[in-house]
């Protein structure tokens, strides 16, 4: 390993805390949005509040962006503190205060940035519900921000946690907005149990940090780290970074935690964009990225996140292949993108990691915002065999080529921004000193092949071809002259004229989708600026400059463009030089992924069909896309695993309860007094003589035990 | 004594006793009686044994356990015979022979209270309810009784019960190991106590003193405040006036002159237990007048019975309303 | 306790007391096996009349062990409540038996469990 760089020192700097209003803020409009709740204020009233309250977080961290020195850590209240003695192990201080560097800037940027769009674009979707479950949503959304805001700004592990539990709150309640619906409700107890589950990792790593090293304060922390930072043999120093990454995994839906995320897919789908997609979910990277000096201590650390992301991706894109739910495709490519991010953060590059995770925020958020208008027009229908052709439709032409720009993105199209993101991951990878993390590079290739097809399956399917769609099963069907739903093209869907017949209007979005659908598709041009800047300009990538300065400077890979460490040799790729090489390959997985998603879904859509029927006739793949279709039966065999097996130990300790505990211990019991009762009943004859024999002779008894046991004691 | 041999003899009487118990009328009841009064003998005997007697005092003894054995033969007939009137009878034996040992033992008022109280007046009473209730005619024999009169409930049990208690009193109450002659604290005390009643009352002291020395005129009190003095030797001393002197002289009193046992008794009544004394009369004011409300209740349902049996209503229901709102 | 026992307890001073105890505790075992055996109502009572008298006479032994008339004094307290006891419970006897025409107390189990 090689020695660590030091760390920048943060400086106290309490004349910064003004930036605590971007905490406060999102506070505050959650106390309103719980009054509007109360007060039953009908309208939107709760949406204003988050969104003037959410901009005002955003410009307060553009305001602290500009006015950025160098690492500061800012106090504001004191919090936890107390100790027991005057060693360095005899005090526990965890108090609220901020630390800000350059990767809390840039995380907060593009936090409270969607944050507020997204506000202002659930402003219009969530309409229809308008009155206490607007207001609700709303403090969902408040909630989340400030826990999210706690999070990345904390300048302590406990704040930290304080946000991710808050966080998980958040979406939990989220989830289940609509808590009528069991789906939902299960969801959201899905996502938070499972959220639990790595939050396990979590705390005990932080409880093995504060026993190690004294203290959660990051400053205290890098201190140490930039004294004496080298692996461990301690089994309680090595054991830090697998339980911090453990959290991570869990956040961000990483094997084996990822099963929640598609289900959370039943909250709404401003809540799918801005939590499941966007920015909870980052919460993992940017654990891992902020600890990322610690995840030095074990050289297995590093190398199991790596894995674990790669297999991620690829697994999740071979689920989303299979998806017919448009939401649950792009989930899965959350899924499989958040893979991506992790296999960067593994094979060394956090640049590439947090570049990916800015880009993918915006085209994926994009991407869910498309998903959720065409959900709120077409009454709830989602699934891309019932629609086609929806950018010929007046009204949805905004939705279909912003929705483009975002597959686009997504499968990395040449010179797109996620393409440079996705090139810098896959670069360190494929160039590096290890076998293992060279094979994940060329598995990272072959899955954004397979991105690329999915993803343009959904546009393909859904935006292009013929004109069709049959509405979502939230549709209230209003009495219409008929609408014409054919196309001149293809033969006219018996199934659509039925239901033409009851003229379904598709809802057309307005200017707050249509407003925010546009804003995000620009910004996803904008993040690609520093790429461009680097890759055509030759000037500094900005975004690696914010890496570099913060305590992920490890990977930032500012000293050495090619990856690893100084070699002689110049890395290559399939012969040729490492950057050139990596290009050719990518652009041609994109363009081939495209290539084949347009012939299969878009040009002949039956040999879609029939290719799927091949597959199946065949016994020796017949198993992948039944496999692919199910998910891989993850989450069977973790019913097997677990539930099953606590089921089945609840209904034992059920039926001990009730028989043993209840039947024999306490009916039991009750039955000894009325047992002792039969025994003596006959005593009570009613005579009185027997009752005078009876106390004749206990007297007797009595006076033959005092005489000759209790008396003879005294003699 | 051995306790296991008392234990024995315990038991001899006990199985003579259950035996009588159980035949009324037939064979056995020679043998038991014999069975029961030896095992009766030996117990006595065994409690004599553990007290050495001088020789003087073998009279009062001998007569003391003759009346012994009358009073325990006629309790044991008491609870076995077959006709209620007899056995209220044998009860008054039992008070009699009771009342003789009481006098063998220096209580001669509680003796004739007993004969007078007992005797005279509660057994009468009982021989008079049992005539009313008597439910076989006069003159039959023991196998023609009522039942209940005849047969007893479980007698074994009961004996055994009652025959542990005696068995296991008596082993240990009479086998304790020391046993001292007549302790003289209590005797000094008890003369003390008598004296002590004498002076307080100042009739019976005159007269016991003009009884030593027909010239005491006055008896007045001592130099230090008491009337009495009392000696080692059991006599007392007191402060007289005599006729023919003018100063105060002493007299002494010997001990044959204290109060005898009725005048101590009822002194102790008066002095030391007043209130017993009252409440006592109160319990007997109590009695009669339960005694009433239980007779008049009676008179009230015999009155309902016959009106019943002639087809009128009951007595209870109009006229009689304010008498048995009394009585609730 | 062990002191008392042996150097202060005084069962008898002379054999005629020793008597006159083993006689109470006699009279008071038969009057005892009486009121369990017996089955006439009266009968018991009179049973329960032979328990005094057992008492009374342990009462008056120790009266004269003690050289104190207070013994005396309290076999005339017995001898008041023995009456009074003896009015009362008569009285009810008879109302007993004007109630079943019998004088047997196997007559009167209703209170019984079975």
């Amino acid at each position: 390993m090689t020695q660590l760089t030091s760390i920048p020192q943060a400086i106290i700097a309490p004349e910064l805390s003004w930036v605590g209003l971007a905490l406060l803020l999102p506070l505050l409009a959650a106390v309103a949005c719980a009054l509007c709740c109360a007060l039953r204020v009908k309208g939107k009233a709760a949406a204003i509040i988050t969104i003037l309250a959410l901009a005002a977080s955003f410009g307060i961290i553009v305001k602290a962006y500009f006015a950025y020195t160098g690492p500061v850590q800012v106090p504001i209240f004191q919090w936890i503190t107390f100790h027991w003695g005057t060693g360095r192990f005899q005090s526990f201080t965890a108090n609220c205060g901020m630390y800000i560097d350059t990767l809390t800037l840039y995380w907060m940027l593009f936090v409270t940035g969607l944050g507020t769009l997204i506000s202002i674009y659930a402003s219009e979707y969530m309409e229809g519900d308008c009155g206490a479950g607007y207001s609700r949503f709303f403090f969902g959304i408040c909630v989340f921000l400030f826990s999210m805001s706690a999070l990345v700004l904390g300048d302590n592990l406990i704040m930290l946690y304080l946000g991710w539990e808050g966080v998980g709150l958040a979406s939990y309640l989220l989830i289940g907005y609509d808590y009528a619906r069991p789906a939902a409700v299960a969801a959201g107890k899905k996502a938070f149990i499972m959220n639990r589950i790595g939050d396990l990792g979590l705390a005990l790593g932080i409880f093995m940090l504060w026993a190690n090293y004294g203290t959660l304060q990051y400053s205290e922390l890098f201190a140490a780290m930039n004294k004496g930072g080298q692996t461990s043999v301690n089994w309680d120093l090595s054991v830090i970074p697998f339980l911090l990454m453990l959290g991570a995994f869990g956040k961000s839906a990483q094997i084996p935690l990822f099963t929640w995320l598609p289900d959370a897919m039943e909250g709404p789908t401003p809540v799918s964009a801005l939590i499941h997609a966007a920015t909870m979910v980052t919460a993992g990277v940017y654990l891992i990225a902020r600890m990322y000096p610690f995840f030095e201590l074990h050289p297995q650390a590093l190398a199991t996140v790596a894995w674990v992301g790669g297999l991620t991706a690829l697994l999740a894109a071979t689920i989303g292949m299979a998806q017919y739910d448009i939401k649950r495709v792009f989930a899965y490519s959350t899924i499989s993108q958040l893979g991506y991010m992790f296999l960067g953060l593994g094979v060394g590059t956090t640049f590439g990691a947090c570049y990916h995770t800015l880009t993918h925020a915006f085209f994926k958020a994009l991407l869910f915002l498309t998903a959720g208008a065409i959900m709120h027009g077409f009454a709830g229908q989602l699934d891309l065999r019932k629609l086609s052709g929806l950018r010929h439709l007046p009204g949805w032409r905004i939705v279909s080529w912003t929705m483009l720009v975002g597959c686009l993105w997504l499968s990395a199209f040449p010179y797109t921004a996620a393409f440079f993101s996705k090139d810098a991951i896959l670069l360190k990878a494929l160039t590096s000193v290890r076998a293992d993390f060279r094979f994940l590079g060329w598995l990272g290739l072959f899955t954004a092949a397979l991105t690329a097809y999915y993803t343009f399956r959904v546009w393909f399917r859904v935006c292009a071809g013929p004109l069709h769609f049959e509405p979502g099963a939230e549709g209230h069907h209003e009495p219409h002259d008929t609408h014409d739903t054919h196309d001149t093209h293809g033969k006219p869907d018996p199934a659509s004229v039925a239901k033409s017949t009851h003229a379904f209007h598709p809802h057309a979005p307005r200017w707050a989708i249509n407003g925010v659908l546009l804003i995000l598709a620009l910004g996803a041009l904008v993040v690609g600026v520093p790429a461009y800047n680097k890759a055509f300009a030759h000037k500094d990538n900005w975004a690696q400059q914010m890496i570099a300065g913060s305590s992920a400077m490890e990977g930032a890979g500012l000293a050495e463009d090619h990856g690893a460490e100084a070699s002689e040799q110049h890395p290559t790729v399939l012969g040729m030089d490492a950057h050139t090489g990596l290009t050719v390959v990518g652009c041609t997985a994109s363009i081939g992924g495209i290539l084949v998603a347009w012939y299969l879904h878009l040009r002949s859509r039956k040999s879609a069909d029939q290719l799927r029927a091949a597959l199946l006739r065949r016994w020796w793949i017949r198993w992948v896309p039944i496999c692919m279709e199910n998910k891989w039966y993850v989450d069977e065999i973790y019913h097997a695993c677990f539930r099953l097996p606590m089921w089945l130990g609840a209904q034992i300790l059920s039926f001990g309860d009730r028989h043993f505990l209840d039947g024999v211990m306490v009916d039991g019991l009750a039955k000894i007094p009325v047992a002792v009762g039969k025994v003596f009943k006959p005593l009570y004859g009613g005579a009185l003589q027997g009752y005078a024999a009876t106390m004749a002779g206990g007297i007797a008894l009595v006076v033959a035990w005092l005489s000759w046991v209790w008396l003879r004691g005294f003699n | 004594m051995v306790p296991t041999i008392f234990y024995a003899a315990c038991a001899i009487a006990a199985a003579g006793l259950a035996l009588l118990l159980m035949q009324s009328g037939s064979k056995f009841r020679m043998g038991a009686t014999i069975l029961g009064l030896a095992g009766i003998a030996w117990i006595l005997v065994i409690v004599v044994q553990t007290i050495p007697t001088p020789a003087s005092e073998i009279g009062p003894l001998g007569l003391m356990i003759l009346c012994a054995f009358v009073s325990v033969a006629s309790a044991v007939r008491v609870i076995t015979h077959h006709r209620p009137v007899f056995c209220a009878l044998y009860f008054v034996l039992v008070v009699v022979s009771g009342a003789a040992i009481y006098v063998l033992l220096s209580a001669e008022f509680v003796a004739f209270s007993l004969v007078i109280v007992y005797a005279g007046a509660i057994l009468i009473t009982y021989l008079f309810v049992l005539m009313l209730a008597q439910q076989s005619p006069a003159d039959i024999g023991a196998a023609d009784a009522v039942d209940y009169d005849r047969i007893a409930r479980e007698p074994a049990g009961a004996v055994i019960a009652g025959f542990v208690l005696i068995a296991v009193l008596g082993g240990s109450v009479f086998s304790v190991s020391e046993q001292k002659a007549e302790s003289i604290l209590d005797q000094n005390r008890a003369i003390r106590q008598g004296w002590g009643d004498l002076s307080m009352m100042p009739k019976l002291l005159l007269e016991q003193a003009r009884r030593t020395d027909s010239t005491v005129t006055a008896v007045i009190a001592r130099k230090d405040g008491q009337m009495i003095a009392v000696q080692t030797d059991h006599s007392a001393i007191i402060s007289v006036q005599r006729a023919d002197q003018m100063t105060p002289s002493d007299l002494t009193l010997a001990p044959s002159l204290l109060p005898d046992n009725t005048s101590r008794v009822g002194m102790a009544l008066v002095t030391r237990f007043p209130v017993s004394l009252e409440l006592a009369g109160i319990i007997l004011l109590m009695a009669m007048f339960g005694a009433v409300v239980l007779a008049r209740k009676q008179t009230d349902i015999a009155d309902d019975d016959r009106r019943e049996l002639a087809g009128l209503g009951k007595v209870m229901d109009g006229s009689q309303s304010i008498q048995g709102k009394a009585i609730r | 306790m062990n002191q008392e026992l042996s150097s202060g307890f005084t069962i008898a001073a002379n054999a005629p007391i020793a008597v006159a105890l083993a006689i109470s505790a006699l009279l008071f075992v038969i009057g005892l096996v009486g009121f369990l055996c017996r089955r006439n109502m009266i009968i018991m009572f009179l049973c329960t009349e032979l328990m005094f008298q057992g008492a009374a006479l342990a009462m008056i032994a120790f009266a004269r062990l003690r050289m104190d008339v207070s013994g005396q004094v309290f076999v005339i307290f017995i001898l008041t409540v023995a009456a009074a006891e003896a009015a009362l419970a008569l009285a009810l006897v008879v109302l007993l038996y004007r109630k079943r025409e019998t004088l047997s107390a196997d007559a009167w189990s209703d209170l019984g469990e079975s």
